[in-house]
């Protein structure tokens, strides 16, 4: 209707004026929050809205008013559709009458009734923190929509973006700007949408480098048990990895992106292995990708695929070292292997500094050794030989020396190869002799730690060695057995003895020994004190009730190498009803110096 | 002292219904690839919890259980929908799943190793797979325990495990798209690959099903065989150091290799298995006794270290909280023994699971009975020490309760003494009660009776199609020749 726009100024104009006392108070004109002002455009806009629901409807209203009501609703109805096309002189008719009831042309559409709680007018909804957007003041109302306009503004931009990139075939010939642009976009349309709606969008979602991507996110099904809370961005980088794993891509953008999981969890099976694809197929250098991990594990010391990995990789790259004279390269015969193992050796010496038993470093460290021939690298035997000194009880530097000795090809039967606790001909002589010499100088140091005891009986095995060689070794440690002054520093001492005895024949020798440790020694297992702290390694052992039987009849010879002969200990006071010997003089004896305590302070 | 009263089982339950109801937070993230792991210690230890009790004069209800049938089928639900879309295993949990786009995708031909893979086969873990099928067989109820196996593709399953198997006869984890086996030479994977067989083979398979469907047992014995260190124990692999929770996997995956399949009873088989693959006895029971140790109560005020270094913590035990007394001269003999703790390696710490590792060691070897006199100190010392007030057992004493070490401290109490506790007979090779490994025969045994009349199906409908091939050649031969004589 072309007298639409004309009239309605002129309308409203009308209204303020007064033909709607009831509206026009001042706090409506200067409305405070956006539902008032809903409130106050929409009387002025249905003078008679509120007037005809006092009265009760049409009906109550005066003759003119009801003209003036029916008019209105009908012109508004009949200019928005454009429909009901009037004759001219009903046209003319109708405007007139409308103008001269000086209702206003446009406004909002009259209510059945007040829709929304709180007599509102219109729900605005509401925004991130949950707050009525009716509520905001105009000046906030103002503020709010401008941000909506940027963000239409953004969304524009970003699609000229997409149809740009489209039309020069790719992100790569994008121009370095263009794509900085969008990110920078990107950004502040996070932002925005942060703000708004609280919406928020991913680290990649906002990554131009990434829109060719259709995250696949986890689907979590009803039953599901042991549900992670997992963090947003763990959320959104798995439903990338999903995608590209499953287009199989091998990228630079796919390799952060493993990155970026693997910090999150690095014990995740398959993006190690992904990981590891990728690392091949785009030829990255060893070198980069093992200084990469050994940030990683230095953060992740308990994780077990980190090292898995850097075992792949080794696997992988090893064949790379020109093998030498037809051989295998190895640290013997050629620098270069030397010089990658001498600067692995140093990082798994950082991760045993803050952990001398990390078992997976450990585990890495046998496979360096047989990947790279160290056998006789001296820093190799140095390095465990230092540990040992810093902590004679570090177990798993006895279990390395053992490995490095005896599972050395030059020392060891390699088809078939014969199992660790049995007597291999292929030993040196002279290697036995060193490495017994070596566990009795540590034994020495700290008597009734397992360790060496574990050792020397695994370096006799090894060997062929009798056991009753250590006869006069053992001693050392036993004094006065079955004696009133009985003396002994250390319950492993005995129980070796025993084996000694039993190999000789000396069976009283050897029941005395097995039942001392029964009786008392092996009850308890205990170092000494030394500088206001006493170091104490109590095995409270094995007690079977089987082994006690054995104490009372006379046990025959040949259950002496049977398990139940080992079996010594406490359940005798337990299990027959006799008092532990508490207050025994020797056992406060054994409690006196030793020098279990010495050694254990590393010297 | 007096012996610490029973195991308050409503308490551990409460327990069990906060790990049931309410997701982990987010710090469990690093353990988002071993979902079907927690959630099989939050089944299995509930089970445990609420069997009916067996004990002479007990008439008390068992406790009810907190998972309701309807639970139950959406559990179970779960669990199938982490199975790889080739049948071939499962993935610890959705996130691991390859994405359904690859549901419909073929199989891509590796000419490498000349083989099928199904595409993205690294998604399918050992031990996802073996804690699934437990899951399955745990949350089945009486009526639903025959088709507990009905949807797995035993098949493939038992096809990839043979190819998880490398030559040396040790198992991986997971197989590459290139056939390449990954995952360390690790004990564990022996032991999860042998129970994945015990639960899912045929015990009358022919030799021919067999040679394309089981893995090569001797060699998997003859690689244990060689893995015992020269102290006696068993380590991750080959020469590494001794471990009671890898000497526990060496002895289990041992004696599952010749069980009789419907051996569900905690009455033990002569394993020749476990005879040939521990070349040392004596020396391995000696290692596993030796992982007992009287354990001291830190002096008071020392304890802030230990704060530190383990909240949250678990499945490791490097950190020191073995405590030393400032004067043995405050010990008395009788106090130390108090608390019998177990450690995992040579002068390493005490931690619950261990009491479990190494118990379920010796009761495999049927040498249980070396732990008898020392049997209600190392009770004292879970009870008193590791077991936590809002109920589960920690890692060590005083930490705060998680899944595994809680199930795994049930675990040793019903091998140690069931009776103590009221606990069901336990299968300290499957790590699961006894019934549960009733529910795995039944339902193995309907499985395997179903596909035989899948098969029997397939083979008469071959045989009709035969015959009625034969039959329509026949009337062609006569139609032929009434044609001939017509023409002749």
């Amino acid at each position: 209707m072309p007298s639409k726009s004309k009239g309605a100024p002129k309308a409203k104009e009308q209204a303020n004026t007064g033909s709607n006392p009831s509206s026009a108070n001042p706090s409506n004109i200067n409305p405070k929050t956006i539902n008032e002002r809903s409130a106050y455009r929409y009387e002025v806009g249905n003078p008679l809205a509120s007037k005809k629901s006092e009265v009760g409807g049409v009906q109550g209203l005066s003759p003119t008013e009801r003209a003036t009501w029916t008019n209105l609703t009908y012109v508004r109805k009949a200019q928005d559709q454009k429909r009901l096309p009037l004759p001219n002189k009903a046209n003319k008719d109708l405007w007139k009458s409308i103008n001269e009831s000086g209702v206003p042309l446009r406004g909002l559409d009259e209510l059945e009734g007040l829709k929304f709680p709180g007599n509102k007018i219109y729900d605005w909804g509401r925004d991130r923190a949950g707050r009525d957007i009716g509520e905001y003041t105009p000046e906030q109302f103002k503020k709010r929509r401008g941000k909506r306009l940027r963000v239409t503004q953004l969304e524009v931009l970003g699609r000229q973006f997409q149809a740009l990139r489209r039309k020069v075939g790719g992100l790569a010939t994008l121009e370095d700007e263009e794509i900085d642009k969008e990110r920078i976009r990107r950004e502040e349309l996070a932002k925005l949408r942060m703000e708004l709606y609280g919406e928020k969008t991913g680290t990649y979602a906002q990554d131009p480098e990434w829109d060719d991507i259709e995250p696949v996110a986890q689907v979590e099904g009803e039953g599901a048990l042991a549900s992670i809370a997992y963090s947003d961005d763990y959320a959104e980088a798995m439903s990338y990895l999903r995608a590209v794993m499953a287009k199989k891509e091998h990228s630079p953008r796919c390799l952060r992106l493993t990155e970026n999981i693997i910090l999150m969890n690095p014990a995740h099976y398959t993006v190690w292995l992904y990981r590891f694809s990728i690392i091949s197929s785009l030829n990255i250098s060893i070198k980069n990708e093992i200084e990469w991990l050994n940030k990683v594990s230095l953060a992740h010391l308990k994780n077990y695929q980190i090292w898995h990995h850097r075992q792949l990789l080794l696997d992988h790259f090893y064949p790379l070292f020109d093998p030498v004279d037809g051989q295998p390269a190895t640290a013997d015969n050629s620098e270069e292997v030397k010089e990658f193992a001498l600067s692995e050796m140093g990082f798994l010496k950082k991760m045993l500094d803050e952990d001398a038993k990390n078992y997976h470093v450990w585990s890495y460290r046998q496979y360096l050794v047989r990947k790279l021939g160290l056998w006789n690298l001296s820093e190799e035997i140095g390095y465990v030989e230092t540990l040992i000194l810093e902590d004679v009880r570090n177990n798993s530097a006895w279990s390395h020396r053992f490995f490095i000795v005896f599972s050395n090809p030059a020392h060891a039967s390699s088809n078939p190869e014969i199992p660790a606790t049995k007597f291999d001909p292929k030993v040196p002589a002279d290697v036995t002799e060193r490495e017994v010499g070596y566990a009795k100088r540590k034994i020495e140091e700290a008597p009734q730690n397992q360790s060496p005891w574990n050792y020397l009986k695994g370096v006799l095995a090894r060997g062929g060695k009798k056991v009753e060689e250590m006869e006069e070794f053992c001693l050392q440690f036993v004094n006065k057995l079955g004696e009133a002054e009985e003396e002994v520093t250390s319950s492993h001492a005995l129980d070796m003895l025993a084996e000694a005895w039993a190999e000789k024949g000396e069976k009283e020798k050897a029941d005395l020994a097995l039942r001392r440790l029964a009786e008392k020694w092996d009850r308890i297992r205990e170092g000494k004190e030394k500088g206001g702290h006493a170091a104490l390694i109590a095995p409270a052992h094995s007690y079977s009730s089987a082994t006690s039987r054995s104490f009372h009849p006379p046990r025959p010879q040949k259950n002496l190498h049977s398990f139940g002969a080992r079996r010594e200990g406490r359940n005798r006071s337990k299990t027959d009803g006799y008092p532990p010997r508490a207050g025994d003089e020797s056992a406060s004896k054994a409690r006196k110096p030793g020098a279990e305590h010495e050694g254990a302070q590393g010297e | 002292m007096p012996s610490p009263p029973p195991l308050d089982k409503k308490q551990h339950l409460k327990y069990w219904t906060r790990c049931l109801k309410s997701p982990l937070p987010h710090q469990y993230t690093g353990n988002d690839s071993s979902r079907l792991l927690l959630a099989f210690f939050m089944v299995g230890g509930i089970e445990l919890l609420t069997c009916p009790s067996d004990l002479p004069g007990s008439d008390s209800p068992p406790l009810p259980s907190l998972i309701t049938e309807p639970d139950r089928l959406a559990l179970r639900e779960w669990v199938l929908s982490l199975a790889h879309p080739s049948g071939a295993g499962f993935a610890g949990s959705p996130n691991m799943l390859p994405p359904p786009i690859f549901k419909t995708a073929d199989d891509d031909y590796d000419p490498l190793t000349r083989t099928t893979v199904p595409n993205s086969p690294e998604s399918a873990n050992i031990a996802a797979t073996f804690f699934a099928l437990l899951i399955l067989a745990t949350s089945s109820s009486p009526s639903s325990t025959p088709t507990a196996f009905s949807r797995l593709n035993r098949r493939a399953i038992l096809k990839w495990l043979k190819r998880l198997q490398r030559p040396d006869g040790s198992f991986g984890e997971i197989v590459s798209p290139h056939g390449i086996v990954c995952g360390g030479r690790d004990m564990r994977y022996c032991y999860l690959a042998a129970s994945i067989r015990w639960i899912l083979r045929d015990p009358e398979a022919s030799p021919e099903e067999d040679s394309e469907l089981d893995f090569n047992v001797p060699k998997l014995i003859e690689y244990i065989s060689t893995s015992q260190t020269f102290d006696g124990g068993i380590g991750e692999s080959g020469a590494h150091e001794s471990h009671a929770g890898y000497a526990y996997c060496a002895v289990a995956a041992l004696s599952l290799l010749d069980r009789p399949a419907d051996l569900a009873s905690s009455a033990k088989h002569e394993s020749h298995a476990l005879e040939k693959g521990i070349q040392d006895k004596e020396a391995f029971v000696k290692f596993c006794v030796s992982r007992q140790f009287a354990y001291l109560d830190p002096p008071s005020g020392d304890e802030e270290d230990e704060e530190d270094d383990e909240d949250g913590k678990w499945g490791d035990q490097d950190q020191d909280n073995f405590y030393l007394p400032k004067k043995l001269a405050d010990l008395s003999l009788d106090e130390s023994l108090t608390y019998i703790a177990f450690n995992g390696r040579c002068n390493k710490v005490a931690d619950t699971c261990y009491t479990w590792w190494t118990g379920g060691a010796l009761a495999l070897l049927d040498k249980l009975d070396v732990l008898d006199s020392s049997k209600s100190a190392t009770r004292a010392f879970l009870m008193d020490k590791t077991q936590h007030m809002v109920g589960g057992f920690g890692k060590f004493a005083g930490s705060p309760p998680d899944v595994y070490h809680s199930f795994l401290g049930l675990a040793f109490l019903a091998t140690l003494d069931r009776t103590a506790d009221d606990l069901p007979h336990f299968d300290e090779a499957l790590c699961v009660s006894t019934a549960t490994v009733e529910r795995i025969v039944e339902a193995r045994k309907s499985m395997l009776a179903r596909g035989r009349e899948v098969n029997a199906e397939k083979g008469m409908s071959a045989g009709l199609l035969d015959l009625a091939k034969l039959m329509a050649n026949r009337e062609g031969q006569l139609r032929a020749e009434k044609q001939q004589h017509a023409t002749t």
